[in-house]
């Protein structure tokens, strides 16, 4: 509804920012620094791995990749549980599970680019279908697919529901396909990702120490990176109701003359 | 709901034996795939021979999107929710009475598939109790999934390109069951396929009891 | 040092600070658009309820 709201109640934009937006500024201050931070460490202060050289360099941006898209479906998923949940259904969740999904899959491209190198030197090819490798190209897929899904017109609720279901579903399809994937590759023995990092390196001092920080880093990006998300998805919300409401007005006056 | 479920399943297969779309179109589709398989793979028989299980379950897993497409186009000429809504039946029944359809077509594919490929391909149907027992147990799976993302899916203008979208990724682990059940039978080591068997059993009851609790709320207004 | 390594820790810059900045354009985008029609809109739109609308 358009109100005319009065002079005194219209405060300046500058003095109401919300808490909120104060503590994402310093998340994302936070997550910037520590991937810099982690790039340097990662890339000129650590040494060379004894079995892998400087490949090993990638230990500390490919699990924090993983990492984060695993965190990004565990978001959407909690997210679309409690948009079903009568009590706590709210467009909210709805928009959270979107904008985590969004984001996890972006992270998950990254998995899969920064996956192929690191098996690159080992098994010379830029893809081997190792089981969590192979995984998670379906999971982009999976996700994509997802993502498609909520394009899909429909009134709010019809759409929030179908979202959630889906959301639902598709996580529940990953162990499932994980599983089936190291079964059908098992009696192969294809190279595990894995294997380079357990079997073959010991991971100690500093190189530990810079892999915290990145998991650490990238986790502060995605908080920044789903917030923003969020809030454009609100805003875009409400570009559309608005849009909605001057065009209702428009229709009321045309039809007024 | 079981009662629900054999009406729209008699309805969905009797609307299939009048018309005979699957029969005159995916069947045909079915086939021109595996042909264009063994053109694409060049006539290495040997090699042809060796994976006929994978390319007999990836044409069976294109026939399926076709079938699914088929089976929600039957509701009404746009394929609208209310059209499933508004027959009164229990969402439950209805999501398994269409799988089941689906699944007998697909079935029935299957058979056909099985002793063209054998021919193409020149693999023998040895084992054909484990090919068939899983051919029963992997349809049922990709049938439920199939019905549920078809719904799912509904209202989209884009519903022919979104459907495999959402279909394959979830199917891959049918299509590596049925896939290596299908090697262990062919191969004469048909003792191999139990894991797999298993693990399409699994999947089926899972998204068939999945389908069967969303499909009403998927359905539903708000 | 391995270019190959290089390349990967530069796609994934690449890909999150496009990402990055893409978000916080659009961001700016809806919130001049919305201020632009509704001078009370930046209030509503940070007003952040639960409802669709």
């Amino acid at each position: 509804m358009i109100t005319t709201v009065s002079p005194e109640a219209r405060t300046p934009p500058e003095t109401r920012r919300p808490v909120g937006e104060r503590a994402l500024r310093v998340v994302g201050v936070l997550a910037l620094v520590g991937i810099v931070l982690t790039i340097w460490l990662g890339l000129w202060v650590t040494p060379p791995d004894q079995f892998m050289g400087n490949w090993v360099r990638l230990l500390y941006v490919h699990p924090p990749m993983a990492w984060v898209a695993f965190l990004a479906y565990g978001l959407a998923f909690i997210a679309s549980l409690a948009y079903l949940w009568p009590r706590t259904r709210s467009a909210i969740w709805d928009r959270l599970a979107g904008a985590s999904a969004e984001v996890g899959v972006v992270f998950t491209g990254l998995t899969l680019v920064t996956g192929s190198i690191w098996g690159r030197p080992t098994w010379g090819t830029w893809w081997t279908w190792d089981p969590l490798l192979t995984t998670t190209a379906l999971l982009f897929v999976l996700y994509l697919g997802y993502l498609a899904i909520r394009h899909v017109p429909g009134s709010d609720e019809v759409r929030a529901k179908r979202n959630a279901i889906a959301a639902l579903v598709a996580f529940v399809d990953v162990p499932v396909v994980y599983f089936s994937v190291y079964l059908w590759q098992s009696l192969h023995q294809t190279p595990s990702i894995l294997n380079l990092t357990t079997r073959k390196t010991t991971i100690h001092g500093s190189m530990a120490w810079t892999m915290l920080l990145g998991f650490c880093s990238f986790t502060l990006a995605f908080i920044w990176l789903v917030a923003q998300r969020y809030r454009l998805a609100g805003l875009e919300a409400r570009e559309e109701s608005h849009g909605l409401e001057i065009a209702l007005v428009e229709r009321r006056l045309e039809g007024g003359r | 709901m079981w009662h629900d479920a054999l009406l729209v399943m008699a309805k969905d297969l009797r609307v299939e034996l009048r018309s005979r779309v699957s029969l005159n179109q995916v069947v045909p589709f079915a086939l021109a795939v595996l042909v264009l398989f063994g053109l694409a793979l060049g006539p290495n028989l040997h090699l042809l021979a060796s994976e006929t299980a994978g390319l007999v379950w990836m044409a069976v897993l294109f026939s399926c999107v076709l079938g699914v497409q088929r089976s929600y186009a039957i509701e009404s000429t746009d394929s609208s929710r209310d059209g499933l809504r508004l027959s009164g039946l229990d969402p439950a029944g209805v999501f398994l009475g269409k799988a089941g359809a689906l699944a007998v077509q697909l079935f029935a594919l299957e058979i056909v598939l099985a002793l063209v490929a054998s021919i193409l391909y020149g693999a023998p149907l040895t084992n054909a109790l484990v090919l068939l027992v899983t051919c029963v147990v992997a349809t049922i799976g990709l049938a439920a999934v199939g019905t549920f993302y078809g719904a799912l899916a509904l209202g989209a203008r884009v519903r022919e390109t979104l459907l495999p979208l959402l279909f394959f990724p979830v199917v891959a682990p049918v299509l590596m069951g049925a896939m290596k059940a299908w090697q262990a039978g062919l191969a004469g080591t048909p003792g191999k396929a139990d894991g797999w068997l298993e693990l399409l059993l699994a999947f089926a009851v899972a998204y068939g009891a999945i389908g069967t609790v969303a499909f009403g709320p998927l359905l539903e207004d708000g | 040092m391995n270019g190959y390594v290089i390349g990967g820790y530069l796609v994934v810059m690449i890909s999150l600070g496009t990402y990055a900045v893409f978000l916080v354009g659009r961001l700016r985008a809806a919130r001049r658009r919305l201020t632009a029609t509704l001078p009370d809109a930046e209030e509503r739109a940070t007003d952040d309820t639960g409802s669709f609308r």
